[in-house]
């Protein structure tokens, strides 16, 4: 178990790695020289004034050079300061990022607390209307876009029926975006665990725990769902990277203050130092939760855990 | 009043029915065998009894009567209470017949609390006096252990132990040794007679083995196509069988006391394919991880003359298939050097290598597997015959049918997809496209294993005939001793990937030097319920591997 976790955990760091390596690179890769495209809104800049940006950026140096002399800084906490207003990126994302993490993890827990039974009940049920039901309502839940349910939801509960605010900060105002993210994840927790729990219940070690004549409810709740857990929790983690990336969507439609509603901002203001902060703590929010799936996996199969 | 009693059952899948009008009946402490080949409907029977049929299938009629009780409309929670301590069944497959995820104690414990009413502790002392008596070493101990933790032949003595402990009074046991190599299936016979006289426990076994049914079996029913044959005591269908298929059946069944083959292989300057010095790890890869991997092959030398076949024989985990692979040359990360009519072709890669591949052809064990769903025969057979023949057009459609001709097919059955065809005629197909490169090789590993015993003979059949016409070597894998005395000149036993024992099959087979070998042979279940029963023999431990010597002409022992 442990050599299985270090493996995980270096796997992980060397993830983070490369998407230190590839913020390095984003820079150079906008076409044209991107001290000129960062500043060209900006009136009146001189050419000796876009030298000095550029030495500040430290982008007049080779890349090999600007590459170690980013990872030094990162590894003191600095991810530079941003174009406009000089505040430093660290404080800024770390500022909003627990709002992210608020607004992922609740919209996670919605959809493994719906899809989870929902899944669970349809493969119970298969083949009858219940079973149908689910899946037709799951299938329309992965269909609807996430800007489009977060409109309907915000025009029924805060338009129309006034019980919930529209946008902005607080317990009440998490509601929405999180139904909003968790109800199409939800679909897709419902669909992955029907298929699973199918799966398993097909087991030659499912027909053991019957011919035992163990009741009902403990052969589905001992030997079916812990095993047909597995491979969802497996899952999960590709789940969570998806509703990282619809969390930056459903932040801007309700003014949700994330890092995803900073970083839309910062690509319109062309702010390279915030941008590439955003990735990299995405990128170490995605590994982190990862790593702590693959916890839970070791978990739940023996056959890791005792390894 | 026998223990069961059924009357006239009848299952349909969907609207087919699959078994019509079986009668059975066992007495207490009587073991009934029901044998039958494959689509027989003797497990489908047996689902049935437990009230365990899967999906699609359906009891359509008929009556079962348990202990004089009528359980036949008993409902899931009346049948639920039934499963367990009046009738217990064991599987065929003891890799995935327990739980992964829980461990072998809390599977053991569970059904012991819910139809016993045990308490923990009550409940545990009774599972580790069951394991205790199935053989397994520190039962304590092993409790706490999971299901992977376990070898096959062990987990089946925990399914043993955990369907017994509730003592049932009908022990159905569906092909409980099929999966699980010969002297592990010795064993595990031994133990299921032993704990079924001490608890007086009928058996209902169902097999498709003669052998296991002569050892264990006082009466015995016979099944084909859903419909019950015959039944009789043990001794009655073994020595006057009534009905033909009965008498086919067992006269197909590969015996140990059968003769052997008699005809000597050609003469030859060379052989046609040969190994020197194989050694191959598994499992030591990996830039994280310091394992230092499973040695699976280990110094193996062994040679094929033309127009000869050599057995190699072996049980599970023994690298016999591993070393058929590396003679395919689908494995290239070995030890040694491979040889193919003296011409040394281990370095070979790219087009020279897809070349070599075509001088020594495969056939594999399941013929279900290992040809593609959507490709029509003829397809199969044209790619072999357009790429290492050049042929195309018409020439390739006259040799493609000439091919089947020559396995027993006909060449108007070229354009029927693989599940048009039965198993035996499936792995015909595969024999063809074996042949249609014109190797001077073919190994086959395990070829009629997944086969029932009536096709297995015409297999064999065809087989010895195309290598008399052709002068084929065959490297011939398999686990089943019976058949290796039909169709080997020479045998080599391996175990944990070393030679133990390689001599003429005359020798190796009636002479056995080796104490594995010896082993070997007599933990084959011999179809005759008036052999003499021996205890099984251990097989000893590993590590009488020492270098081969010679003890005979071309016998060579090991250790």
């Amino acid at each position: 178990m442990l050599s299985y976790l270090s493996k995980r955990l270096a796997m992980g760091l060397a993830t983070i790695l490369i998407a230190t390596v590839a913020v390095t690179l984003l820079i150079h890769l906008v076409p044209g020289d991107p001290v000129q495209i960062m500043y060209a809104q900006s009136q009146g800049t001189t050419p000796e004034q876009l030298e000095e940006i550029r030495a500040r950026l430290g982008l007049d140096q080779p890349i090999i050079v600007q590459y170690v002399q980013y990872l030094g800084r990162l590894l003191q906490g600095d991810m530079g300061v941003t174009i406009r207003g000089q505040q430093p990126v660290a404080d800024l994302l770390m500022a909003r990022l627990p709002n992210t993490l608020l607004l992922a993890f609740s919209a996670m827990a919605i959809a493994v607390a719906i899809g989870l039974p929902a899944g669970f009940w349809a493969a119970y049920k298969r083949g009858t209307w219940v079973d149908s039901a689910v899946m037709m309502t799951a299938i329309a839940g992965v269909s609807i876009p996430h800007f489009w349910l977060g409109l309907v939801l915000m025009f029924w509960f805060a338009v129309d029926l006034g019980w919930l605010p529209v946008a902005g900060g607080g317990p009440l105002a998490l509601v929405l975006p999180a139904m909003t993210l968790g109800l199409s994840n939800a679909a897709i927790v419902a669909r992955m665990t029907r298929s699973s729990m199918i799966d398993v219940m097909e087991q030659d070690f499912v027909r053991t725990a019957n011919a035992k004549g163990l009741p009902k409810a403990v052969v589905q709740s001992r030997h079916v769902l812990r095993s047909g857990l597995i491979p969802v929790v497996t899952m999960m983690g590709l789940q969570f990277t998806y509703m990282m990336g619809g969390a930056i969507v459903v932040e801007n439609i309700f003014a949700w203050n994330g890092i995803g509603r900073l970083a839309i901002e910062a690509i319109f203001q062309r702010d390279y130092p915030v941008i590439q902060g955003f990735i990299l703590v995405f990128a170490t929010t995605v590994v982190v939760v990862m790593f702590l799936l693959d916890l839970v996996y070791a978990l739940l199969d023996p056959r890791i855990r005792r390894s | 009043m026998p223990l069961l009693d059924v009357t006239g059952l009848t299952i349909a899948f969907g609207a087919l029915p699959v078994v019509e009008g079986l009668d059975l009946s066992i007495a207490k402490g009587e073991t009934l065998a029901l044998v039958g080949e494959s689509g027989s409907g003797k497990s489908v029977s047996a689902l049935s009894l437990m009230g365990l049929l899967p999906r699609g299938a359906r009891r359509t009629g008929g009556r079962i009567l348990l202990g004089g009780t009528d359980i036949t409309d008993c409902g899931d929670a009346g049948m639920r209470s039934l499963r367990g301590p009046r009738m217990g069944m064991i599987f065929q497959e003891p890799m995935t017949s327990l739980t992964p995820v829980l461990t072998i104690g809390r599977q053991m414990t569970e059904a012991l609390a819910v139809h016993k009413g045990m308490s923990g502790a009550a409940a545990r002392a009774r599972a580790v006096e069951m394991l205790d008596a199935a053989g397994i070493p520190q039962p304590a101990a092993r409790m706490a252990q999971y299901p992977h933790e376990f070898s096959g032949g062990m987990r089946q003595r925990v399914m043993i132990a955990m369907t017994l402990a509730l003592e049932p009074e009908l022990l159905i046991a569906d092909e409980p040794t099929t999966a699980l190599d010969v002297t592990v299936q010795a064993q595990i016979l031994e133990l299921m007679r032993r704990l079924a006289r001490e608890t007086g426990t009928s058996l209902l076994l169902i097999t498709h083995d003669m052998g296991v049914v002569a050892e264990m079996a006082d009466r015995v029913a016979v099944m084909r196509r859903g419909h019950l044959v015959e039944t009789g005591t043990a001794r009655d269908i073994f020595s006057a069988p009534a009905q033909g298929y009965t008498r086919d059946l067992l006269a197909a069944v590969p015996r140990m006391d059968g003769p052997l083959r008699r005809d000597p292989p050609p003469a030859a300057d060379r052989p046609a394919l040969a190994f020197r010095g194989i050694g191959r790890s598994f499992g030591a890869r990996g830039f994280l991880s310091r394992s230092a991997g499973h040695r699976a092959l280990d110094g193996i030398d062994l040679a094929v003359a033309p127009g000869e076949t050599l057995a190699l024989v072996g049980e599970s985990g023994s690298g016999k298939s591993t070393l058929g692979r590396i003679g395919a040359r689908l494995d290239l990360s070995h030890e040694g050097s491979v040889q193919v009519a003296g011409e040394d072709i281990t370095a070979l890669r790219g087009a020279a290598l897809r070349k070599a591949r075509s001088r020594v052809q495969m056939v594999f064990q399941d013929p279900f597997a290992s040809l593609d769903p959507r490709f029509a025969a003829g397809d199969t057979l044209a790619e072999p015959l357009a790429i290492h023949r050049g042929l195309s057009g018409r020439a390739l459609r006259a040799e493609a049918g000439r091919l089947m001709e020559r396995v027993g097919l006909s060449a108007s059955m070229l354009d029927r997809l693989p599940h048009e065809f039965s198993g035996g005629q499936r792995q015909r197909i595969a024999i063809a496209r074996a042949l249609a490169p014109e190797p001077q090789v073919v190994i086959a590993d395990e070829p009629t294993s997944a086969l029932d015993v009536s096709v297995q003979a015409s297999i064999l059949d065809l087989l010895l005939g195309l290598q008399r016409d052709t002068g084929l070597a065959f490297l011939f894998i398999t686990h089943d001793l019976a058949v290796v005395r039909r169709i080997a000149h020479r045998v080599a036993v391996l175990r944990g990937g070393r030679l133990m024992e390689l001599g003429p099959a005359a020798e190796v087979m009636d002479r056995p030097r080796h104490p594995y070998t010896q082993a070997l042979i007599a933990a084959a279940p011999v179809p005759d319920p008036r052999a003499a029963r021996q205890a099984p023999v251990p097989p000893g431990p590993a590590a009488l591997a020492g270098p081969l010597r010679e003890v005979g002409s071309g016998h060579w022992v090991a250790g």
